[in-house]
């Protein structure tokens, strides 16, 4: 069986992750393995949603990506070539926290054209001219641009850090948990933000969350991690309508929702993440599925489509 | 008050018929710089034994502060005012001493984050223990016991191993299981959860409920559950209010709010979410941001990013009104 490689249709991939490892040596000679072994592509304006539960290496894949870690093995390609600074301008980041993400002794003028500055683009009246513009287009008015970060509101600090990731003209934005950290009623205008900025400018988001809701509303694919290594992989609409990883069906199962009444029993799928300094042998999610046999225990399933859906991957003897 | 007798040991024949907890007026005020800082307006609510009452609203709607003050626990630079009255008996005229032997027994209460309530140098079974020698007069072993029995009642694998372990020993739903093995330790008639499942996983967030309705079930205990999330809510509550910028602006039963939620504040917090069964292009939002809780407003808090408000909106505050149906909401222009 060989590793299916999700092209989306026409575009060719503008980033390609290839067998990706992240390893963080600990104290004692132990190795952290975060992220083992992961392909993925990105097209242009696409949104791929990163999602799994703490500890999954979501948040350190996310990180290599806008160069943060280097690959301890693999490799991550932009346009084919493996970092510079292209890269580093081209893709850039927004973080969950909007509080600790500013400098908060930065005017917001600043703190926009602070990357520019850093990567060297434009004279001072240009950058300035540009966080003008940006300001605008993530709906906040221009005279924000000489208050501090303390000024604002969380949602309104998101769109800061938005207005600032935007500012050299990226391709691809990583965004860590740009929700979690916000109000429910601010949540859905920040979505509203990203999708009217991915339409407008082509731009490809790494959306990376534990919210499925959110998932799937901006989603084009998903992929689900578990323990550093890709479990399930595809089109949104497939994927939740037709989950085929029994992890991804407990995740999907797990999600409340409004409306269906008190008490909806057995959903929740037993035991804690295992440590990834330890994973269990075998298939990793083995100690907590509903249809774990002898084989998981012992092998490895590798990530390859199930019979009848080419267009689709998942990690598991069994899948659906 | 006396020390041979405590009122709110054992559940009275009045409790039987009356509710658990009924909170009157209740508003809760800090003096700022700026002015007074206003976190609670006025609200009102009951919870009958064995029932969950959800407790929905923004940051800085007043209900963690609603919550603290159940518990008589708000900032001393705070001004409460109104009634709590916890089993027949007013909290208010409560002395320190007797507030101290109700927390952690009859009333408890359990936080987002599990590390605020846990000691990390004591092992979680000792201060499990601790609970029942203090309020239950058990002796040190029998405490351990009870403790190991408690940790194996929430669902924790191997109890008597873990009980030895420190809080940085167990994972974070492992921790907050040991937070409620604590809080059922002085066998409560009403848990205060405050956004217990916030800071946790989705399959682990989903083991804590259902952890929470058996133990519901099992004890008959009454829940005050307090979230930012409509859907752990709807999925726990028999009844819910909604709370914004400090007051009560809807209230019914679960069922109810979520079929016909009549505030436009409400009907905006379910359209803004993410659905899974349908897909728009633009999320419905709720523009602006909650009002300045200090200082003042006329007329309801949420006009200026109401889509229905007009110039009466503006001048009045609408009151909580019950309609035939039950259900209550504090709009003068509610949808009918």
């Amino acid at each position: 069986m060989s590793v299916v490689a999700l092209s989306t249709a026409a575009p060719p991939p503008i980033l390609e992750l290839d067998k990706l490892e992240i390893s963080f040596p600990l104290e004692g000679g132990r190795i952290l393995r975060a992220v083992a072994g992961v392909d993925l592509t990105l097209a242009r304006g696409e949104t791929l949603a990163l999602v799994g539960e703490s500890g999954c290496g979501k948040t350190t894949l996310g990180r290599a990506v806008v160069g943060l870690y280097p690959p301890t093995a693999g490799s991550i390609r932009f346009h084919g070539q493996s970092g510079g600074t292209t890269a580093r301008r081209a893709i850039q980041m927004i973080f969950q926290d909007p509080y600790g993400s500013l400098n908060p002794r930065l005017p917001i003028g600043e703190v926009i054209a602070e990357p520019l500055k850093i990567h060297r683009i434009g004279s001072r009246a240009e950058r300035r001219e540009r966080a003008r513009e940006l300001i605008q287009q993530v709906g906040l008015p221009v005279d924000a641009l000489n208050r501090y970060p303390h000024q604002f509101s969380g949602g309104q600090r998101q769109r800061i850090a938005i207005a600032r990731a935007l500012a050299p003209e990226p391709e691809i934005i990583v965004a860590d948990e740009p929700l979690s950290a916000l109000d429910v009623s601010i949540q859905s205008q920040i979505l509203n933000l990203m999708a009217a900025l991915k339409e407008s400018r082509g731009l490809a988001y790494l959306f990376i969350s534990h919210d499925l809701a959110a998932v799937h509303h901006i989603a084009d694919r998903v992929a689900v991690m578990y323990l550093g290594r890709i479990v399930e992989l595809g089109r949104r609409d497939a994927l939740f309508a037709r989950p085929s990883h029994p992890y991804t069906q407990a995740l999907i199962q797990a999600i409340p929702r409004i409306g269906q009444g008190k008490r909806r029993r057995g959903r929740a799928i037993a035991g804690d993440v295992p440590s990834p300094l330890a994973p269990p042998p075998g298939c990793a999610f083995h100690p907590r599925c509903p249809k774990a046999q002898e084989i998981c225990r012992v092998e490895r399933p590798v990530l390859a489509s199930p019979a009848g859906r080419p267009d689709h991957a998942a990690a598991c003897h069994f899948a659906d | 008050m006396g020390l041979a007798v405590n009122p709110l040991a054992t559940p009275s024949v009045a409790a039987a018929t009356t509710p658990l907890l009924v909170v009157e007026d209740l508003s809760i005020e800090f003096p700022t710089e700026r002015g007074v800082l206003r976190a609670v307006r006025g609200i009102s609510y009951e919870i009958a034994a064995g029932r969950t009452l959800g407790v929905v609203g923004e940051s800085g709607c007043g209900k963690s502060m609603t919550a603290l003050a159940v518990m008589g626990l708000v900032p001393s630079h705070g001004a409460v005012g109104g009634h709590i009255r916890f089993m027949g008996t007013d909290l208010a005229g409560l002395g320190e001493a007797a507030y101290r032997r109700l927390r952690g027994s009859r009333i408890a209460m359990i936080f987002q984050e599990p590390m605020t309530a846990l000691n990390p140098v004591i092992p979680v079974g000792d201060q499990i223990g601790e609970v029942m020698q203090l309020h239950q007069g058990l002796s040190r072993t029998a405490a351990r016991k009870e403790a190991v029995r408690l940790l194996d009642d929430v669902g924790i694998p191997s109890p008597a191993a873990r009980a030895a372990d420190y809080p940085h020993q167990l994972s974070g739903g492992m921790r907050q299981r040991a937070v409620i093995a604590m809080a059922l330790a002085g066998d409560p008639a009403l848990l205060i959860a405050d956004e217990p499942t916030t800071a946790l996983d989705v399959t682990i967030q989903a083991q804590i409920l259902e952890l929470m309705l058996e133990l519901q079930d099992r004890t008959g205990m009454a829940i005050q559950f307090i979230s930012h999330n409509l859907g752990v809510v709807s999925e726990l509550a028999d009844e819910i209010i909604v709370m914004y910028a400090g007051r009560v602006v809807e209230r019914a039963t679960a069922a109810d709010l979520f079929a016909t939620p009549l505030h436009p504040y409400t009907r905006g917090l379910i359209a803004t979410l993410p659905d899974l069964t349908r897909r728009e292009v633009r999320l419905p939002t709720i523009p602006g941001g909650v009002p300045d809780p200090v200082g003042g407003m006329a007329g309801c808090r949420f006009a200026d990013r109401c889509p229905r408000a007009d110039a009466g909106c503006r001048v009045a505050i609408p009151p909580l009104e019950t309609l035939a149906t039950g259900h209550s909401v504090a709009c003068f222009k509610a949808a009918a």
